[in-house]
Order: structure tokens, then sequence, then C-alpha cells
């Protein structure tokens, strides 16, 4: 491949006359010298002698005598490519060949890892049997060579052969030992560092010298990094172990030789699943404890009685190495302060919360730097995953949980609870660590790792508060801001999403109200002890801060106290809307509109159904329900702002509203449309339903649907069991006849979409259609021959008795109300159905009296699980209403609340009647209430809002509210409102839709933005540059971007 | 794709032969092979020759012998005793040594290792990757049996090669079914080869019997396969739902694993048409009869349409053997690849059992965005390994002496121990082990991985893969394969396969340590694949692995030594089969 590029180059130059010729453009070709480019490794090297040296001595933006360069592994070509990161430019080894050299190794490079001082470069690289191993890069020799040495070809570097191909590399330090000595080699008896002459690597004689037993020194002989000697620790996935080979045994080998390497320890690594059945921790999320549900989770494959360790990436972390696992649910924690003798910690656990039967693997981990407290991270990629995701371990020292940890508001996020998951797969992933510290007044210092402090009456010059945000949002806590530590996720299509881990501005990103208790209102907030009821400044002298809510806040004045949470995606922009920041946090881009499926008759606003926001839930019982409010475009209307008046009285309220909730802000896609649909569908069409039904079968007689691919639970299908649970839980009579009502008033209905046959088709005169004794006159009679979705043919309608997976039992709906009528029309109807139907049936279920909610970026949240019940001596997955607390704000469903008033007031809209325009219950119905609360002449109520139980001023006397009519509010992750009854009942095809923006928009970096055609390997953060590093595999070679802008500004990438 | 660009739009310029005219293709020559095929018994390869520059009126399939191929392969060794091999049972063939500097055996009596198969100089090795001239396949240099056997009057042996329409573009091959849930097999032919045809847009069938082509080619003027084995063409006879008849540049194929669904791409259309065996229930004498008609062959049944443009590559599902216990024969899958569409479509075949007749037909039922690169676009070949499911699923067969064919109908006579709950029990799980899935991939040229996770209950299942990761490759991936090497323990190993068509290169994927192991420098246009591989022979020496590349432009067979303990050898061309000939266009 090397010799395509000086071609390339050739082409170029030929065109380039013809290109002139023809075009008065000038035409610009990129020549591309990067290709299908592995992973990096920074090494800080001086310009004057060229030798390498500790990171932290690089840049030297003073003199420009340290530089850092970048190593990036070229995998099609055999080669590692050198780039110079102050000069953004690739480094032509060659200068006297045509096109751009680079360093040539033995065979395909994989893993690279720079020793801590920089003195060498080790390049894994794999190969069929006799061609894997390590090749040693002295940065001596990262450069072209100079006058008088020999030209870089694959003899300029030692290699040596490892028994099998190897995964990862780092480097590690072997202290000295007790008496200071440092040994040479792992053996004990071996001779000592400072005893023996300079190593051989690093004589004069060599072009390319390389002393690592040095390197923890600076030019001027200063220690600047850890003393001891280099140890490479190679992963051999194949053999299940890591060895240790002495670095500077490998440097010191002949150029160009590739003999068997000194393997000077083995590590077997251990798969010990101790501890791995206990579960995870729920203290964060107590809420999910699923208790007394029993969650089916889906068929897992045979999990092995004991694993063999594959291991995949490294993350060195201080004493400890952390080594992900390709083939068992371990992440390897050794302990290697002494790397000769390396020792095996019990392993992390990686595992699912989601479905703890899966079986998880992981590729690439990343260990995070310490935070200010002393704590640490562990994250991994769990490569098993769909797509693969994040997770997230707590690895601080005395820290006992080895599982993902379980994150807290994990209901409201759509997303699983030990997940960090960003609808693409993640490759890899790495931390930053960053502060930008302010100088303490008092001592002149600059401390790292403090907090913003919101107290207002803090010292205003404190070094925490001068970390706040600013009104003009120069300075401060901001999202685009990167001040703590960060996780940073790599995705597959060029993306790089930032992690909140520990933001240190994270107490100033919140509203300015604040929450005493320890129960979590409206806005996500609790807990704000020593905090005053307004995080604001004085409005004037005299007055106290945060007293008002007024003055000028010290936070950001979010809509939620979770704008910022640890472990979960960064937000791109501030939760807060308003005409100056735009629309951050949710809101509705304008009030839901209702629409009927025909408008031929007038239908005046008191007899349509209504859409209306309610209250809020309170904090906790006792408190007073927060009242609605909703961001319309970007203003907050609210049940008390005149000019932004939100209406929630069904008697009066001519504009459908709703609320959306603030306390999650990563619940709500960034804009969304839904749609509320009165007997919507809650499946797609499905293309190929069978009727099966046999009344003379003495083992299932009943009529149903079955449809092997169509997992009905999956898409939310409810049968008449699940529904009289339902009905239960909304407050219908504990009776069974009451139940069974309202299971039948509402049952899901299937409803057969097909059109029948042609005519001329052969079926009609078939032996089957024959023996059903029916034609095509007859069937079209009773089904009609094309389905017109305007007007149902009542036939084509099936009740849905019992729901499993792949099949419905189902039943006439249009039959008789008399029972032993119904009998026989429903036999009748039923081989009807089975005879005029024969191919693949086409068919969709829709709800039934009740309104079904779909977003299109939300979509259709289902709360149906399965449970394997026999049936017919086979087991089946029945149906089942799912009881995992996550599901617990899923689902689609919304009852209308209803008028039931027992005083025997009139109410209505004719002259003299009361105004009420809530619709009567009906039997089966399950909300009521009563909007009038009528004396004996006329209503009293002066407002039929929906009221929750509690008070409604603080320390005011509790009301008990609309009992009978809240268990219908809609409160979902991303909306909260009630649909009231009109006076005219609802029609199917009646809807609401609306449209959302300000949804959760999280804080990413791509590569997408200079070429569609990207192929990301890693990710890395270059502390020494503030900038992140992208290693691109198709063409974008090397990037780095930086922290302050997240943006690839020119001259990057460099390729 | 530069030598490829090159040579097409000339060929295509020519235009077509009408039928009848022009020149008969030679039976016995490789001529732009397409598709390459090994039987179950691995005794023979099929060769499948598209006639792509149209120099004559069609393509023909050879049927190889593989003893004869591996009889002149070159065969490693260390030392003189590596070299002895029984001739006979029992009868030693002393005559063979090893040559120190080839690491081969080589006759006593030949002066160097190539001897009657000539050194290449070094501008044919860059060519013709390999020590070694070409092994004629029909007089071979060394006087022996024949790969490919003439006849009397010089033509070769009727049944060994027969002829088929222009631009075949792949092969498969299925042995007949033995067990199907419910059904009778109706005829005998062992083995069926399937071959897509652009030339007349058929799906040529051809039977298979030891080494004999079947194609009802005695039958015809010119010896070509007749037009009953031409599916495809007949829309008033064979196509009963969607008329018409197969759409033009049909492309990819597969066969699900008993033979008896065969899907493909159409590349130009986005269409991806679905051929079955008719499946016929008559009732006589109040006997109710379920027959499969093998004996007549694939009917062209349906065609599904409305997919993205281009679909390319197709790779059935295998059965996973939880599913028939209930009853339910499960339905066949098929994965389908895009070249205008970052996408993979999960096809099913839905037997349509309630209509009157029968019409089987597929149905999209999921799709999977490939989004493990950031465009994803511009898929090719798509291969699944099921070799971890059916490891899980054997040791299920194992523990209760089931039979993989019992297990796939269990009512079959004698397969009762198949319907025992706890043999069930134990298959559920293992049935739910995921499916490799991989993808060759052009924008940007890589190997994309994907991972199914498996539903499975009684009667449903789905294998729809998530692609979770991927590795960067050389130009042009176009198809890919999964199949074993022998390791250095003398132990089967599995690989995945990449042919770069552009890039003359073949890339081993190593899936257990997650890898590019190495990349085989193939000639130019590598672009069919097939794979020998015996292990656990008596004396060791006898195994092997071998891999055989049908290189396009240059028309010729290539051996590929796939067996690590043979050092350097390991992923090198060894043996070139077939007189290389560069595509007229290019002297």
């Amino acid at each position: 491949m090397s010799d395509a590029r000086p071609l390339r180059h050739l082409a170029g130059l030929l065109f380039a006359p013809l290109l002139l010729a023809c075009s008065e453009q000038t035409v610009e070709v990129e020549l591309h010298s990067l290709q299908a480019s592995g992973e990096v490794s920074f090494v800080c090297r001086s310009t004057e002698t060229g030798r390498g040296l500790d990171r932290s001595l690089c840049p030297d933006f003073e003199k420009g005598q340290r530089s850092l360069f970048g190593l990036v592994t070229q995998t099609s070509t055999e080669e590692v490519a050198v780039i110079d990161t102050f000069l953004a430019e690739v480094v032509d080894i060659e200068p006297s060949a045509p096109g751009y050299s680079f360093l040539r190794v033995p065979a395909r490079p994989g893993a690279i890892a720079t020793s801590p001082g920089g003195a060498a470069t080790f390049v894994a690289i794999q190969g069929p049997s006799g061609k894997s191993g390590i090749t040693a890069i002295p940065t001596t020799c990262i450069g072209p060579p100079k006058a008088g040495e020999t030209v870089r070809d694959v003899t300029t570097f030692a290699s040596c052969h490892l028994p099998s191909v190897p995964g990862d590399i780092t480097v590690l330090v072997a202290p000295p030992q007790a008496d200071g000595a440092i040994r040479v080699s792992c053996d004990p008896l071996s001779g000592v560092e400072t005893d023996g002459d300079e190593p051989i690597g690093a004589t004069a004689d060599r072009e390319c010298p390389a002393d690592l037993t040095k390197e923890h020194e600076d030019e001027a002989g200063n220690t600047v990094g850890a003393v001891g000697r280099r140890k490479l620790a190679v992963a051999l996935p194949r053999d299940h172990e890591i060895v240790i080979i002495d670095a500077q045994w490998l440097v010191d080998q002949t150029p160009g030789s590739f003999r068997d390497c000194r393997i000077e320890a083995r590590v077997p690594l251990e798969v010990d699943l101790t501890g791995a059945a206990a579960g995870q921790n729920l203290d964060d999320a107590p809420e999910l404890d699923p208790k007394d549900c029993v969650i089916q989770y889906p068929p897992a494959p045979t999990k092995p009685s004991s694993y063999l360790a594959r291991p995949a990436g490294f993350a060195p972390a201080g004493d400890l190495l952390y080594v992900g696992d390709h083939n068992a649910p371990v992440i390897h924690v050794l302990d290697v302060s002494n790397p000769c003798a390396p020792n095996e910690l019990p392993p992390l656990l990686p595992m699912s919360f989601e479905n703890p039967n899966r079986e998880v693997r992981s590729s690439r981990v990343a260990a995070s730097p310490l935070t200010p407290e002393g704590k640490r991270f562990v994250y991994a990629v769990d490569e098993t995953d769909d797509p693969s995701s994040l997770m997230a371990f707590d690895v601080t020292q005395g820290t006992t949980n080895r599982t993902p940890l379980v994150r807290p508001n994990s209901q409201l996020v759509p997303e699983p609870p030990d997940r960090i998951r960003l609808g693409q797969p993640i490759a890899d992933v790495a931390f930053a660590l960053r502060d930008l510290p302010t100088t303490d007044p008092d001592t002149g210092i600059a401390e790292s790792g403090v907090r913003c402090d919101p107290n207002p009456n803090s010292d205003p010059n404190s070094p925490g508060a001068l970390h706040r945000p600013t009104s003009d949002k120069s300075r401060g806590a901001q999202p685009r801001l990167l001040r703590g530590l960060f996780a940073l996720a790599m995705l597959t299509s060029g993306h790089v999403a930032i992690v909140d881990v520990d933001d240190f501005d994270a107490p100033c990103r919140r509203p300015v109200g604040t929450n005493q208790t320890g129960s979590v209102d409206f806005r996500g907030c609790s807990d704000d002890t020593g905090l005053p009821e307004f995080l604001t400044l004085a409005r004037s002298q005299g007055e106290t801060p945060g007293t008002s809510p007024d003055g000028a806040p010290t936070v950001t004045n979010e809509a939620s106290c979770n704008a910022v949470e640890p472990h979960r995606l960064r937000s791109a922009l501030l939760n807060k809307t308003n005409p100056t920041d735009g629309t951050g946090a949710p809101s509705l881009v304008a009030f839901p509109e209702f629409s009927r499926p025909s408008e031929t008759s007038d239908l005046p606003p008191p007899n349509q159904p209504k859409l209306l926001a309610v209250p809020f839930a309170p904090a906790m019982d006792g408190a007073v329900p927060p009242p609605a409010q909703v961001y319309v475009g970007t203003t907050l209307h609210t049940t008390t702002n005149t000019t932004a008046l939100l209406v929630t009285d069904p008697n009066v309220a001519r504009v459908p509203s709703l609320t959306l909730p603030f306390v999650e802000p990563r619940a709500v896609p960034p804009a969304d449309t839904v749609s509320l649909t009165y007997e919507g569908a809650i499946t797609n069409q499905f293309p190929n339903g069978t009727i099966v039904y046999d009344p003379d079968d003495p083992i299932d007689p009943d009529m149903r649907v079955e449809d092997a691919a169509a997992q009905y639970c999956t898409s939310g299908v409810y049968d008449l069991d699940m529904l009289g649970e339902l009905g239960s839980d909304l407050g219908v009579e504990d009776d069974p006849a009451a139940r069974e009502l309202f299971g039948r008033t509402h049952a899901d209905v299937v409803e057969i979409t097909s059109d029948l046959l042609r005519l001329e088709s052969d079926y009609w005169l078939s032996p089957h259609a024959l023996e059903c004794g029916i034609n095509y006159a007859e069937c079209s009679d009773t089904f009609g021959a094309t389905f017109d979705g305007d007007e149902t043919n009542p036939n084509r309608e099936l009740t849905i008795l019992r729901a499993y997976q792949d099949r419905l039992y189902v039943e006439p709906k249009n039959v008789s109300d008399d029972e032993t009528a119904a009998r026989e029309e429903k036999r009748e109807l039923s081989a009807k159905l089975k005879c005029c139907f024969p191919e693949g049936l086409q068919y969709r279920v829709h709800v039934q009296k009740q309104w079904v909610l779909f977003g299109v970026a939300s979509g259709l949240r289902s709360d149906v699980s399965v449970s394997s019940e026999p049936l017919n001596g086979e087991t089946h997955l029945r149906c089942v209403r799912d009881c995992d607390p996550q599901k617990k704000f899923y689902s689609p469903r919304v009852f209308e609340i209803t008028a039931k008033m027992d005083n025997g007031v009139t109410c209505g809209t004719e002259p003299g009647q009361a105004p009420c325009a809530v619709g009567a219950w009906q039997p089966g119905d399950a909300c009521f209430y009563d909007p009038c609360e009528g004396g004996p002449l006329a209503c009293q109520r002066t407002d039929a809002s929906l009221r929750l139980p509690g008070p409604t001023e603080p320390g005011g006397p509790s009301q008990a509210g609309d009992l009978d009519a809240i268990s219908c509010i809609h409160s979902g992750i991303t909306s909260r409102f009630a649909v009231y009854r009109g006076l005219s009942p609802s029609e199917r095809g009646m809807a609401f839709r609306w449209q959302t923006s300000g949804g959760f928009r999280s804080l990413l970096t791509s590569l997408a933005a200079v070429s569609i055609a990207v192929w990301p390997q890693q990710v890395d953060y270059v502390p020494e540059l503030q900038r992140i590093a992208i290693v691109d595999g198709a063409q974008l070679g090397l990037t780095l971007v930086s922290l302050d802008s997240l943006r690839v500004e020119k001259p990057w990438p460099v390729y | 794709m530069a030598p490829r660009a090159a040579v097409l739009p000339a060929f295509l310029l020519l235009g077509c032969f009408p039928p009848g005219e022009g020149l008969d293709p030679p039976r016995s020559k490789v001529y732009f092979p397409v598709g390459l095929a090994v039987d179950a018994d691995q005794r023979f390869l099929f060769v499948v020759n598209s006639d792509f520059d149209l120099q004559y009126n069609g393509g023909t399939v050879q049927s190889w012998d593989l003893e004869q191929v591996r009889a002149r392969v070159p065969r490693y060794c260390e030392s003189d005793p590596d070299c002895v091999r029984d001739i006979t049972p029992g009868v030693r063939d002393p005559r063979d040594t090893c040559s120190p500097e080839a690491k081969w055996c080589v006759r006593r009596d030949w002066p160097q290792p190539c001897y009657l198969f000539k050194e290449q100089d070094s501008r044919e090795r860059a060519l013709y990757p390999g020590r070694c001239g070409y092994i004629s396949q029909t007089v071979p240099q060394d006087g022996g049996t024949a790969i490919l056997p003439l006849g009397g009057n010089e033509e070769v042996v009727p049944g060994r090669s027969v002829r088929i329409g222009a631009f075949a573009t792949d092969v498969v091959i299925r042995s007949r079914p033995e067990n199907v849930l419910g059904w009778t097999v109706t005829g005998d032919a062992p083995e069926r080869l399937f071959v897509p045809v652009r030339g007349d847009a058929t799906l040529h069938w051809l039977d298979v019997d030891n080494g004999m082509l079947e194609c009802g080619q005695d039958g015809t003027d010119d010896g070509s396969c007749d037009g009953r084995h031409r599916a495809g063409d007949s829309p008033e006879e064979e196509n009963t739902r969607n008329s018409g008849r197969l759409a033009p540049e049909p492309f990819g194929l597969d066969a699900d694993e008993n033979g008896l669904s065969v899907a493909v791409s159409n590349q130009i259309s986005g269409t991806v048409s679905l051929f079955a065996h008719s499946r016929k229930v008559t009732t006589t004498g109040g006997v109710t009869t379920s027959a499969i008609a093998w004996d007549e062959g694939p009917k062209y049944m349906f065609a599904e349409t409305g997919m993205p443009d281009r679909p390319i590559g197709i790779a059935t599902v295998p059965v996973p053997l939880a599913m028939p216990n209930s009853g339910r024969e499960r339905l066949p899958e098929f994965l389908v690849t895009f070249r205008n569409a970052p996408v993979v479509f999960l096809l099913r075949v839905y037997d349509d059992a309630a209509a009157a007749p029968r019409r089987p037909y597929t149905q999209r039922y999921e799709s999977e965005r490939i989004e493990t690169n950031s465009s994803g676009i511009d898929s090719r070949g798509i291969a699944v390994d099921a070799v971890h499911r059916h490891a899980e699923e054997n040791k299920c067969l194992t523990d209760f002496g089931v039979t993989r064919e019992c297990a796939l109908a269990p009512d079959f006579p004698g397969c009762e121990a198949a319907k025992d709950p706890l043999f069930q029990a134990c298959l559920v799980p293992a049935s739910a082990t995921a499916l490799d899935v991989f993808l060759a991939n052009r924008a940007p040229s890589s190997l994309v991985f994907g991972r199914t996770q498996p539903i499975v209950s009684d009667s449903v299942t789905t294998d729809i893969p998530s692609f979770w990761s991927g590795i960067p490759l050389d130009v042009g991936p176009a198809r890919v394969y999964t199949g074993d090497i022998i390791n250095l323990a003398g132990e089967r190993e599995r690989r995945i396969f990449v042919l770069c068509f552009d890039s003359r290169r073949i890339a081993i994927y190593d899936p257990e340590s997650q890898v590019l192991e190495t990349e085989i420098v193939t000639g130019r246009g590598p672009q069919a694949f097939a794979m020998d591989v015996a292990t656990g022979s008596m004396n060791p020496n006898d195994d092997h692995a071998f891999a055989y590349v049908g290189h396009f432009l240059d028309s010729y067979v290539g051996v590929v030594d796939l067996d690590q303990r043979h050092g350097a050898l390991y992923g090198a061309m060894i043996a070139t089969i077939g007189k290389p000939e560069p595509p007229r266009a290019s002297k």
C-alpha cells in the first residue's frame, strides 16, 4: 500500500494542468497520507536532542524546545505515522521519497503505548503465527534521519516475537526495591540498573538510542517522573493471560531483530464470579427495587459453568490495572504495584439491570483520574448491548460495590438505569479532567477542584463564588464550560459525547428556588439544607440575600435541579426557556390542536373532549400541589399569569393544554410531534395474521389470530384480564362484574384491514372455499370488499379476550346483546372470517373508548411484558401488565374523566343550566368527579379544574381533592394532563396533536462536520493541550478538538 | 474498483448474443469465475464461469475432482518422513521427499520444487501469486488423472461440465433435506446447485449426484440447462402471486439450510425474489399426503419490492433448534444488504398455508441500521456464523441423544426423544445464543460486526443483528465468508474471510482474538471462494485446510493453504489451477 501514495501524488500532478486549462476555478484536491489509522500514543520530544521526555514537560510554548508528537498506527500499511501536534502536520520520515513516509513495523500494528518518560513507544504487531510481537520505537528516531544516518525502515527498530497475537499493551513502572535497588529484570538475582553500564539500547553506536532507565529525569537531570524499571504489560487474548516484558530489554535488542520476547512474568487471568449473583446496588435508586414484582426476562443463552478470560482493553489507574474481557462477564482488576508479580484482585462484575440474564462483556475500559474528593470511576464499553453502551463503576478506595452504578431518576429517563446509551454504538471511552482555577484573593493561590458556590450569603470574592455564572454568560457555570471530570464517549458515527462525572460547577446549575425538604419537588430539587429560600442576591442594599426570587441569581436559574447529573449525558444547552436563551427547557411549540376525523358537522366546544393541564404532583403528602405551568414558545403560561393564562377549567377552557414535566430534562426528546388519538391504533398494521377457528377442535376450539411475527405484548396489546387489573388501579369498583364491564368496555380490538381476494381469484372456486360454503358476494356483503379506513365495517372488528406474544384469542364484536343470539352470531361470523380471508391477513389493533398517546420521537411507551404460561400443552408467552418499576410512567392509554353528579343538579349548556362541559359518566367508565358541586339550584364550583389532595397554600388545611378522577390523570415522563369527556361522545379518530421543543440535547463534538465517511477508532484526552484526540480509521487520521470550542477547527484534522 | 470498472463498460458495449448464436463456451475452461462450491463430502468443487465479456454465448458450471486437486497441491513438510503417504491402503509411496527450500514434498526425480508446473518469474508471481505455474485441470502436466476429466473426443466428460446462461453471478449448494417437519420429500437428487444468471434473468438449478451435473442438458440442442431448470422466466407456470417474471439483474443469493427456499437479490430494482419448492397436500381415500416437490425444483414465487435500491448480499439465518417442537415449521429468514442504504433487512418467508393454492411469499420483518461507521452505505457481502449457537445446541443433542435432523422434525419416525420436554428446555437457552453476522462494507472499506439477540419462544424468534463494531479493510471489500482454518494444535479454528476485489486481498479475521490476522495476497479480482477443510484423519498429515479462490479477471482458481502448522505457507497462494488468461480488454 505504501507504493500507492506516490502514485496518488503523481496523479494529482498530472491532472492539475488539465484542470487549470479547463476550468477557471482552482480545484483543491485533498490528498490523504493517513489511511486506516488505528490508535495514537503521544510522546514529548526534545527538538534539540530528539530525546523523549515526560509529557508534563510538553509543550514548550516559550522556546519551542519541546514538542508533543502523536504516533498513529497505520493498520493497512503496517506503519506508524508521526504527527507534530504543534505544527499540526504529518512528519515525513523520508523526505527524499515522494509522498509521506512513515515508520515501518514488521506486521499490522495494533495497540500502541509510550513509556511514561517518553523514551520509547511500543507497538503491538499482529500477524499470523510467527509474525506477532512487539516493536520498540525509540523517540530519538521518530523523525527523519539526520545526515549520515540510514533510511528508517523495518530494520531500524527491534521487535520481539510473542507466542500469540497481542491485544492491548501498557507500560508499567516497577518501583525500586526496599533498598532502593532497581533490578534490570524481574529475576531477583538479576543485576541492578545503577551497577551496570549504559543500557545497550542507549549506547552511542545506536542511531536510535533509548534509555528508559533515565527517562524519569528531565534534560537537566531533575526527577520529574516515576522512578523505576519500565515493564510492558501485554495482553495475549488467545492465551488468556497478560505477560510482562522488560521494556529496556526490548529496546536493547539488535535493530531489525525479531527474536522471542523474554517474558518475565505471566498473569493467567481468572474469571472469579463470586458474588456476581448478588445483583446490583440500589442505594441510589431504591425506587427501582422490584419488591414483589417478578420480572420475566427473555430466554438467555446457556451460561457456561466457567469462562476463559480473553483480555480486552487496558485502563491503568495508579497501582491498579483494569482489563476488559471479550469473553467473560468480568473486568479484571490487577494490582500492578509490583509489575513483576501482578496480583489479580476480585474483578468488577459487569451486568445488566435491564436483563440480568444477559451476559455482559466489555471491550474498552477507562479509569478516571481522582476527583477532588478522591473518588475514581471506571467506565467500560458493554459490547454486548444493543447498541453498545457504557457502564460506570465506582472504584473509589473502600467501595465494595463491584457492579455497574444504578443511577437515580432512572424511572424518568428512557435509558437503562445502569447504562449510558446514545442510540449508536460506543466505540471507545476516555476521561478528561480539567479545571480553570480562580485565584483566592486572600491567599493568592489558585486552588484546583473548587466547586461553584451558589449561596448568596457567601463571600462574593471567594473562589467558589467566582465560578458563579455571570449575567452575560461570559464566565462561570455553563453547559459548554467544562470544568471538572467528564467522560468522553466516542460513537461509531464520529461523535464524541460528553458525560458528566463530576462537574465542579454543578451546584450552580439549577433553579433559584430551593427545597429544604428531603422530598423531591416537581423541579427535581430536594435537600437544599443550608441554602436560603432563593439563590439570589439582594435586590437592594439592606435586603437579605436569598429572600426574593427577583434578585440577580447566583445560579443559572434552569428549570430543573437535574440539569447536571453524574454519569449521565451532559446537556448542550441551559435547561431554561426565555426570549434570550431560547427554548432549553421543555416547551410546547404551540398549544395542542384538536381535530376530528370528519368535520362535516359542527361540534361546539362544550361538546368536544378537553385536553387540559393539571397541577404537578406535590413533593410529599401534605405539600401544596404546584400549579400547572408550561412554556409555549418562550412564554411561561401559568394559572395566574393574566397575560399568559393557562386555563385548566374544563367548563370554560377553549384551548387544549398540558404540562411538560421539568424534573428530568433527559426524559424529553429535543423535538417531538405527539398525538393523542381516541380509539387510536396501538400497533402498526400487521401484514400476515392467520385466523384459526375450528369449533370442533377438542383442544383449542376458540377463534384466534395467529401471527408468529407480531409480538403483540411488545407492541402493548392488552387483554381482558389486564384491563381488569388496570380498572382496579383506576379505581373501578372491586367487584368482578364491574371489572368485567370495564374490561369489555375498553377491550382492545383487532381491526381487519385486508381487502377480499379479487372476484376473479382462483380461491373462490377452490375446494377450501367450497367446503366453507361461502362465495365472494357473501363475503363482500358481510365484510366489504375493501377496507374503508373512514368507515370501518363493524364485522371486521374482533374483541381481544386473551393476548399472547404470538396469538390473540378474539371474538366478533358486532353481535347482538342477547346472549343466546350472540353466541350463534359469533360462531357464524367467526367461520366466515376464516373462510373469507384465507390469505395472510392484514390487520391492526386499536384501543377502545380511551385515548392512545404516541410521539414520533418518544414512540409509544408500552407497559406490557410477557409471562410464560402453559397453553394446550405448549408454553406460550402471555401478555401481562409490566410491574417493573422502571415502567411506572410507561402507559400510552389515557382514560377520560367524566362528570358524575349525585345531587340532582342538571348541568349543561342549555339556558338556565349550569355551565358544565364535562360529559356524563357511563357504566364501564373509571374516572369521574363533580365539576359543578351543585347546590340545590345551581352549580357552586367556580373552577372545575381537577383538584389534587393537599392544601392550597403552605400550611393551609388539606383538601381531599377529586379523588375519583385523579387516577385518570396521565402522568408520563414527557407530559402530564387530563382528558375530560365532552358533552358529545368522543369519536374514533379524534385527536389532539402538539409539538414540543427544548428537550434534551447532549453536548457533542463530531468528526462528521468534516466528513460523512468516518470510522473513529480511539478517543483520548491530551491534558497538556486540553484537547480531545480522535483517531479516524477512514481518512481523517488524527484530530485534536479543543475542550473549549468542541469543534473541529483548522488545521485539524491532520491526515 | 478500478480493474473491474475498466472492464465493465467495454463488455456492455458488445451487447448480448441472441439465443443460438455466437460461440459455445469451452466446457473445460475457467472463464470469469464467479462462484465456487464444495459438495458435502468434499469430493467435488463446482466452478461457475460467467462468460463476463460475452465472448461466448453462455457460461458453464464445471465439476472438478477435489481428490485430484489435493493430489497436486504442494504438501507441506518438515522432513522426508512427512512426505511418506499411503498411495493405496497399506502401501507407502516412497518417491516423495521434502524440499528444505520450499517446505513441501516433491518427487525424488524432480529437479526442483515446481518442476513440471514451471517456476514463475517475479513478474508472473506479481500477477499470479504463488511459486509455481498453473496446473492444467484437464491435462495435468504430471500426466495423472485430470481434475476435470476429458472424454474420448477431447471434450469434457458429459455431466462434468454443463452450459448455462451468460453472466452467472454466484452459486450455493444444498443437500436434499431428509426430515422436514410434517412433510415427505419427493425426488432423490442428493445435492443441488443454485445459480443466478443475469443474462436471461433466471435462477438455474442443477442436480448433483456423485459429481455429475444434471439440468436437463441432454434434452437441449446446445447442451445447456433446459427451461425447467431455469426458474423465474415462466410467470404463468411459476409465479402465482404478484404476476411477472424474475426482475432483471439477479445477483446475490442464498438458500435456507434445507434448500427449500432460495432468495435472490436483484441489484438494480430494489427487489429480492423468492424461489421455493412447491408443497402439495393431497387427500386420497381419506389419507392426506403432504409432500415437498424436491424433484420439481424451485419455482419463482414472489418478489419483495419497495426496499432500498440495490440489494446485494443475502444470507440465510440458521434455524434455531428450539423452534420445531411447537409443531410448526420455523419460517426461513434471510438477511439482505444494500449498496444504497446503510441498513440490513430481515426477510421472512411465509408458507401461506391457508391459501389455495399455497403460495409462499416473503415479508420484510425487521431492519437494522448500520451505524458502526458514519455512513454505513455500500454494503456488499454478508455472512452469518452460527458456530457458537450450534455448539450450545450440540451439547443438548449429545446429552439427550437426539440427532439434529430429529430436532428439526420431532414428528419424524424414531425421533420421539426430540419431544422430551427436558430436551426442549435445554434447547431454548441454547438457541438463544447469539449469531455473529459479518458485513463487507465499502463506505468506508470495512468488515462490520453484528450480533443477533434472538427472542425464542415456541413460535417466535427473531434474528435481526445489531451492528456493534468493525475494522478497517483494504480497498474494495466485496464478499465475506466464514470457515475454519487449522491451528498450530491441529484443531479447527474459526475465521472470517473477506474478499477485497479491488486490492487483491483476502483479509483473514480472527473473531476469537478480534484481530485481523493476515491478508492473503491474491491475483487480480478475487471473486469466488470455497473452503475444503478436513481434520481428524487417521494420519494427521492427511488433514488439510485449503481455500479455493476464483480469480475473476484472469480466469483461474487459486489454492490457499490455511493450515497454521505450515508456517510461512499459511495464508499463501500455493497453487494455480487453470491457465490464467487476462481479460481481452486488458491485452
